[in-house]
């Protein structure tokens, strides 16, 4: 019997791909004949461009092909390129002919549940394709209950699959050899934010909290980089870097990072700190607990279903306590005491609401001007993708793009750079500006 | 070739993943690969050379069956290639990386995996990496390495062949070259590229690549067999612009063009392009054998090396050993640092300079091989094949762990 996993795969850096890789690995270990495609060129068998309606379409005439399917259903890969209800439509039309022509197994990830809930005929589709599947599979309660309630699919149905049951470890070092490798010093506590530098992971509240606290025997370490590179991504990271900049305890390791080094990381670290707005279930989390690493964890999506021994944060005041105590400094932490009445002035008010979170001489964040509030609200541009359910013109779409890309991808790239250079020097003239001014008013009698 | 050792048990199991390999295949890498593979073969390792079907690496079409053969001691599997055509990403941000413009990794991505794949390989690889004590990737910038290098970094030791290029700057290759078990690096100054490009792992080891030292040389053999006439410059290599090629056929042209009076003789697999007013005076042999080359090495009045991109350049120590002297573009830091160790030759930066080099080999023959007698001895002190199995051996050792018995098993066949 041969399988087939539909996913991003290897070399591609992404949360999906390194989680089916290992999946692959553990599943062809036990003797499956198993086979992947992947909707980009990669070390899959095969590839496909997914994401529309015609990927879905020859993904039929592929899957005919095998035995039983695993589909690493999210979102960005199934529907990435749609741009109309229509289309959505069309593509569960497509997966439900699929998922009746062969035993399908949807592993569901970071699905958004809101057009289900929006639009009663997404919501029938999606159900219709939830019921054909053989096997529904998610990684949290949490995950299972809101499935359910957004798609009207029987929740009894839905299975709960363990996140790190394929998950094995990329290095066998000691602590001490980690912290080597990693150029750490042994003697100090080393907390650690891991991942892709996006404002969801709320990295910038660890340090934040972080740089509250006199822990002199402490450190964090945030390591990661943008996954892709888009503007607001890459403001983001601007923000890390300004807030590691205030402190020689704070560390912003922009770099991609591969296996290997994520996981000597895990071990170096003391606890790992992963305050997010908002996910679905985390990998990190599975990884940290193969190295019986500590986790302080927001208590968003599933994560409090992913077993024991996280610290679950609700706000940024918990996650404050929770490194404090992480950092060995917990009976440190300022217990926020009522106003007693003293202070009057907006200036002095100002003053110690700044002075009682400690933000005092810190930034809180990278605010974006009015200027770059606009910049910012340009799109990345991306070449233009042929999009309609008619085939002539996808056709005919194609072939304008085929004459004419190799005139306009330098224009898209250019005008992208353009926006990035323009944002950063804005930047800059800002801040000399400020700095001029505030010169100014000290040279001021 | 060394003997095989007989008197140790093996110390495990090891895999090469070039991106080629075979007797037609002419490549620096390439020829380390295959030396050490052989040389720790021949010291009781079990070897598995894991690689593809391709022989050319312009087409990388598959040219030797798909499966497992034996070279010696050495176990070679092939795989087959999955060549994207026509590879319109890889071209477009090819030219963006080689223009020096900042590529989005996405981009960086997409340039990878759009062009050479070897999915069998890597699946391969996935099912069997438990077997082995170590994999060794070679060099960095191909799909083989960057893809088979991350799959078990843990036990991955990476010759990455730098060179100061813009795909080395890429923040691609940050996760092969940070994350390996150890580097192995071929000269100094390419060490000290990738310290200032990457965080090159504390398991890092200064190896060298062994080169065979030939029992004999018969230079006129050479001269006989091909019918070349008066002293001749010699340089053997890939005919491409990357190494130096046009370069050296406009450089020569000049130097003709000065009067110098030397003849060019060149070998290498393929059909090079020589301008039509040198055809007297540039002699292409096409592919030699090893025998042919060493007296080819021995009957040149000096070789030529006009490559930027060397990571160590056995042929310049091909050279030396056969006692000729050595002219070296000195934009290639290694080449320039072999040069100024060896003091066996010399290095030119502009045309006008290899024009008074190739016209001071011309006139002061005598002078120019006297010049060259230390480069036989420096050749001998660092790269002698042994000395450099020795360290690569002792750095396997420290850095990978033995596999148990029991974890050998299983796995999947090819």
């Amino acid at each position: 019997m041969t399988t087939l996993m539909i996913t991003p795969y290897a070399p591609y850096r992404d949360g999906i791909a390194a989680y089916a890789i290992q999946e692959v690995r553990r599943r062809r270990a036990s003797g499956e004949d198993l086979e992947v495609l992947s909707p980009l060129p990669s070390a899959a068998h095969l590839h496909l461009r997914l994401g529309g309606v015609a990927g879905m379409i020859k993904l039929t005439s592929i899957a005919r092909k095998y035995d039983r399917l695993v589909i690493q259903f999210f979102p960005e890969m199934i529907f990435g390129r749609t741009k109309t209800g229509a289309e959505r439509l069309a593509i569960w039309t497509s997966l439900l002919g699929i998922v009746k022509m062969v035993p399908t197994e949807l592993r569901i990830h970071e699905v958004q549940y809101q057009p289900m809930r929006d639009h009663q005929s997404e919501q029938t589709a999606a159900r219709r394709v939830l019921e054909a599947a053989a096997e529904v599979t998610v990684h949290t309660e949490q995950e299972r209950a809101e499935l359910s309630e957004a798609s009207g699919f029987s929740k009894d149905r839905i299975e709960l699959l363990d996140h790190g049951s394929s998950f094995a470890a990329h290095v066998t070092l000691s602590k001490e050899e980690a912290r080597n490798r990693l150029g750490l010093p042994s003697d100090e506590i080393v907390l650690l934010c891991i991942g892709f530098l996006q404002a969801h992971k709320g990295f910038d509240r660890a340090m934040q909290a972080f740089l509250r606290l006199d822990a002199p025997n402490a450190s964090l370490h945030v390591v990661g980089d943008v996954r892709v590179y888009h503007p607001d991504l890459e403001a983001h990271a601007r923000t890390l870097a300004s807030l590691a900049d205030t402190s020689e305890r704070v560390h912003l390791h922009r770099r991609f990072v591969g296996d290997a080094e994520f996981d000597t990381w895990l071990q170096a670290a003391d606890t790992v700190v992963l305050p997010y707005r908002e996910i679905w279930s985390s990998g990190v989390v599975e990884r940290a607990k193969l190295f019986d690493t500590p986790i302080i964890a927001a208590a968003v999506g599933g994560l409090g279903d992913q077993g024991e021994g996280i610290t679950l944060v609700a706000d940024d005041g918990e996650l404050l306590v929770a490194i404090a105590e992480a950092c060995g400094v917990g009976d440190r932490v300022e217990i926020a005491s009522s106003w007693d009445g003293t202070l009057s002035s907006q200036q002095a008010i100002q003053a110690e609401i700044r002075r009682r979170a400690r933000t005092d001489d810190r930034p809180i964040e990278a605010e974006p001007s009015g200027t770059q509030d606009k910049l910012s609200e340009l799109e990345v541009l991306d070449m233009p993708h042929p999009i309609s359910l008619k085939p002539w013109i996808n056709q005919t779409k194609s072939l304008i793009g085929r004459a004419t890309n190799w005139q306009i991808h330098p224009l898209v790239v250019n005008a992208n750079e353009t926006t990035t250079a323009l944002r950063d020097a804005i930047t800059l003239l800002e801040q000399r500006v400020a700095e001029l001014e505030a010169k100014l008013d000290e040279d001021e009698p | 070739m060394v003997e095989a050792r007989s008197d140790v048990t093996s110390p495990g199991t090891i895999a090469f993943i070039p991106p080629r390999y075979g007797p037609e295949v002419v490549g620096g890498a390439e020829a380390v690969v295959s030396e050490t593979a052989h040389g720790l073969a021949a010291r009781g390792w079990n070897v598995e050379v894991l690689t593809t079907c391709a022989s050319d690496h312009y087409t990388w079409a598959n040219h030797y069956p798909a499966g497992l053969s034996s070279d010696g001691l050495v176990s070679v599997h092939r795989f087959p290639t999955v060549v994207n055509k026509p590879a319109r990403d890889r071209d477009r941000i090819g030219g963006m990386i080689l223009a020096g413009q900042d590529v989005p990794i996405q981009d960086q991505q997409l340039w990878m995996n759009d062009g050479l794949r070897v999915p069998d390989l890597w699946h391969y690889l996935l099912d069997n990496s438990h077997r082995y004590r170590a994999i060794v990737v070679a060099p960095y910038m191909f799909w083989t390495s960057f893809c088979c290098g991350q799959v078990d970094a843990a036990k991955t030791v990476v010759m990455p062949c730098l060179h100061d290029e813009p795909t080395a700057y890429l923040d691609l290759f940050q996760p092969l070259i940070n994350g390996a078990a150890g580097t192995w690096f071929l000269a100094g100054p390419e060490r000290d590229l990738a310290r200032r490009i990457f965080h090159v792992p504390t398991n890092n080891a200064l190896v060298g690549a062994g080169v065979d030292v030939p029992k004999s040389y018969e230079p006129s053999r050479f001269i006989e067999e091909f019918g070349i006439e008066g002293p001749f410059a010699f340089f053997a290599g890939r005919r491409e612009w990357g190494k130096g090629w046009t370069d050296l056929m406009n450089a020569f042209g000049f130097a003709v063009s000065q009067g110098v009076d030397l003849r060019l003789v060149t070998a290498g697999v393929g059909d090079p392009t020589i301008p039509s007013h040198l055809a007297d005076r540039v002699i292409d042999v096409g592919f030699i054998t090893e025998e042919q080359r060493n007296n080819a090495m021995a009957a040149a009045s000096v070789y030529i090396q006009p490559s930027e991109m060397e990571s160590f350049s056995r042929t310049v120590m091909e050279a030396w050993l056969a006692g000729t002297p050595v002219i070296a573009n000195a934009a290639s830091d290694v080449v320039s640092w072999h040069v100024e160790r060896s003091q066996a030759g010399v290095t030119y930066r502009t045309n006008t300079e290899l024009v008074e080099s190739l016209r001071f080999v011309a006139s002061q023959p005598d002078v120019a091989a006297e010049l060259a007698i230390p480069g036989r001895q420096y050749v001998l002190d660092n790269y002698a094949p042994e000395r450099v199995l020795d360290a690569m051996e002792q750095s396997l050792l420290e850095w990978t762990v033995p596999v148990p018995a029991e974890a050998t098993a299983g796995g999947r066949a090819q």
